[in-house]
């Protein structure tokens, strides 16, 4: 992992030569490679009412569009989980993790003096994850799956054109961006284990997706704060916090899964 | 200065956020003897397949034991009572474990034991017997019956496991595949073993599963078949199925599947049934469960959760044994001959 972040590093490092003296268009396309790490605990009533926590760690990739109006973005990652719980025992849950989605959002607000920017637009965020515990017997594995459409709110915070009185005269300012999101959710679709909470057997061969069903609603939070850091040719590192909250519509099978995450992310200007 | 307030309000949100899901986060249930008995009691309730069939009243096993239930018992007491419960569904899918004790229900002692293998080693193996994981075969009747025991199906049967012994005793007039005793495991293994003695396609049961907290809230029928592969090695000859009140689970299955294949014997005492796949879950103090949460209904329309019983009843002659005799396969040779 440290060899394929360090790839990346040269590239941006590299970029900055060879892009020196081209004229940036105004539209740029990101490409970027993440890495999240989060403490994160979930509770799946249909097998168990004890909350479990743990850690989940991710990698992933994300394109973005940033157009003067309006901005698009897709990102997929994908990662493991590692859960535990301690009552007479120390019972551990693993998990698969993948999580996918992107936001498609317009600028409704821009206050120039201030440097600040409002976008709204919808956010689609899922996960998926892939359950094991090897304690909870014929329900040992299963799998999971709620994706949610956002109201997505940004409000950004753009420090271009900011210089410090530590800035040299001639000398391009750096730039910082800070913004803060929050994701309000409009329906959550979620697909989860059905009543019986097993593996399919009948026919002698395991089947975990067979018994499962879609159900509506539910309630989904998300948020973020980020911190993207621009480099002179406008490749940039960026940092988030994340925090979903997710839970499924009451019911023998409610799940509520949480996660506090930091993201890093190496991003990459294509154009 | 204004702007330095604005980066602290941002940064300030974030570890607000922390805290959010506790808003809409339940509280996590006690974790006292009450509130474990009471969780229990109520998943028994909504999920158990066979309330009806065995004519438990689970509202009257409540009142019985909820009097024995106090906070601050020792967690060994609450344990065995927890056990007791639970054993009034007669069950050995129904188990409770924790830690320092596993609960059962020992249907292999509803019926007399029936095979002593020890005779069989002595009396009827070769010393060089085959161990093809997990199948002990050899060869009886001077060549003429083929002979598969397996003790267990915890471990998978592989299709190479089972095609072995099938190529080596494919001249032979018959086959005894002893399962006596064997406590049950993956039910892949019996429909890796039974498809490779199918003659065709042949449907053996029909599975339903509950689906809600209702007692008769069930869904299906999935409709299960043995279905003869294309490629290697199938035995399509008579087969002796030895069984008894040890032959659980998966093991009764193959019992069950047998009883629909026309070239199949089952010979011995009734199984112990549990044809009720069981679940898994966790109580609130971290103890795991499960309970039988589907049924099987042979394709005559019968239910076999409390054993599927033989074609040919034989129970292990004591007096026998001591001459080391074991009458149960000399039952199943003399029905192949």
């Amino acid at each position: 992992m440290i060899r394929y972040f360090s790839f990346f590093f040269v590239l941006l490092g590299l970029q900055p030569a060879l892009g020196q003296g081209q004229e940036k268009p105004e539209r740029p396309e990101y490409l970027e490679v993440t890495a999240t790490a989060g403490l994160s605990s979930f509770r799946d009533v249909g097998v168990s009412p004890i909350l479990y926590n743990g850690f989940l760690f991710m990698g992933g990739i994300r394109y973005t569009y940033e157009g003067t109006r309006w901005q698009h973005s897709a990102e997929f990652d994908g990662g493991v989980g590692f859960y535990e719980v301690t009552r007479f025992a120390v019972y551990e849950s693993n998990t698969i993790n993948f999580a996918y989605g992107g936001y498609s959002r317009r600028k409704f607000w821009e206050a120039d003096n201030l440097n600040l920017r409002y976008h709204g637009g919808v956010r689609i965020h899922g996960f998926t994850n892939v359950r094991s515990n090897p304690s909870l017997l014929n329900a040992s594995s299963g799998v999971e799956s709620i994706n949610t459409l956002f109201l997505h709110n940004s409000l950004a915070w753009d420090l271009r054109f900011r210089k410090t009185d530590l800035s040299k005269a001639g000398a391009r300012p750096s730039r910082h961006e800070l913004a803060f999101e929050l994701n309000l959710p409009i329906i959550t679709a979620s697909w989860l284990p059905d009543y019986p909470y097993i593996t399919d057997f009948t026919d002698g061969e395991p089947n975990s997706t067979k018994s499962h069903e879609f159900y509506w609603g539910g309630l989904r939070l998300q948020s973020r704060l980020t911190y993207r850091y621009f480099l002179p040719n406008g490749n940039a590192l960026r940092f988030t916090y994340w925090w979903d909250y997710a839970r499924t519509p009451d019911g023998f099978n409610q799940l509520d899964f949480i996660n506090h995450a930091l993201q890093f992310g190496l991003v990459m200007r294509l154009n | 200065m204004m702007h330095i307030r604005s980066y602290l309000l941002l940064l300030v949100l974030a570890p607000c956020l922390m805290t959010c899901e506790e808003v809409f986060l339940e509280e996590e249930l006690a974790n006292d003897a009450r509130t474990n008995f009471e969780y229990l009691w109520q998943q028994c309730d909504e999920k158990y397949a066979f309330f009806e069939y065995k004519n438990v009243d689970w509202d009257s096993v409540y009142a019985e034991y909820s009097p024995r239930v106090a906070n601050g018992m020792s967690a060994d007491s609450l344990f065995r009572v927890l056990w007791d419960m639970m054993n009034e569904l007669r069950d050995g899918h129904v188990n409770l474990i924790a830690p320092f004790n596993v609960s059962r229900f020992p249907v292999d002692l509803l019926g007399p034991e029936n095979i002593d293998f020890r005779v069989i080693r002595e009396n009827y193996l070769s010393d060089r017997y085959y161990t093809t994981t997990p199948i002990i075969h050899d060869i009886l009747a001077d060549g003429q019956v083929g002979y598969l025991r397996i003790a267990s199906f915890g471990t998978t049967v592989g299709e190479g496991d089972i095609q072995f012994p099938l190529a080596l005793y494919r001249n032979t007039r018959g086959l005894i595949l002893d399962i006596r005793g064997n406590g049950g495991g993956s039910l892949s293994s019996v429909f890796t073993i039974m498809n490779r003695l199918a003659r065709e396609r042949t449907k053996v049961y029909d599975s339903f599963i509950k689906s809600g907290p209702g007692r008769e809230d069930f869904e299906g029928p999935q409709e299960a078949f043995v279905d003869p592969p294309e490629r290697g090695q199938t035995y399509i000859k008579p087969v002796m199925v030895l069984i008894d009140r040890g032959t659980y689970s998966a093991a009764s299955f193959m019992a069950l599947i047998a009883r629909e294949l026309p070239q199949m014997t089952l010979i011995g005492d009734t199984t112990g049934g549990g044809l009720g796949i069981p679940n898994g879950g966790q109580l609130p103090n971290g103890w795991t469960y499960r309970l039988s949460i589907s049924r099987t209904i042979s394709t005559d329309g019968q239910n076999f959760e409390n054993g599927v019983p033989p074609d040919i009843r034989v129970i292990l002659d004591r007096d026998l044994t001591e001459q080391g005799i074991d009458n149960v396969i000399e039952r199943a040779i003399a029905e192949i001959l």
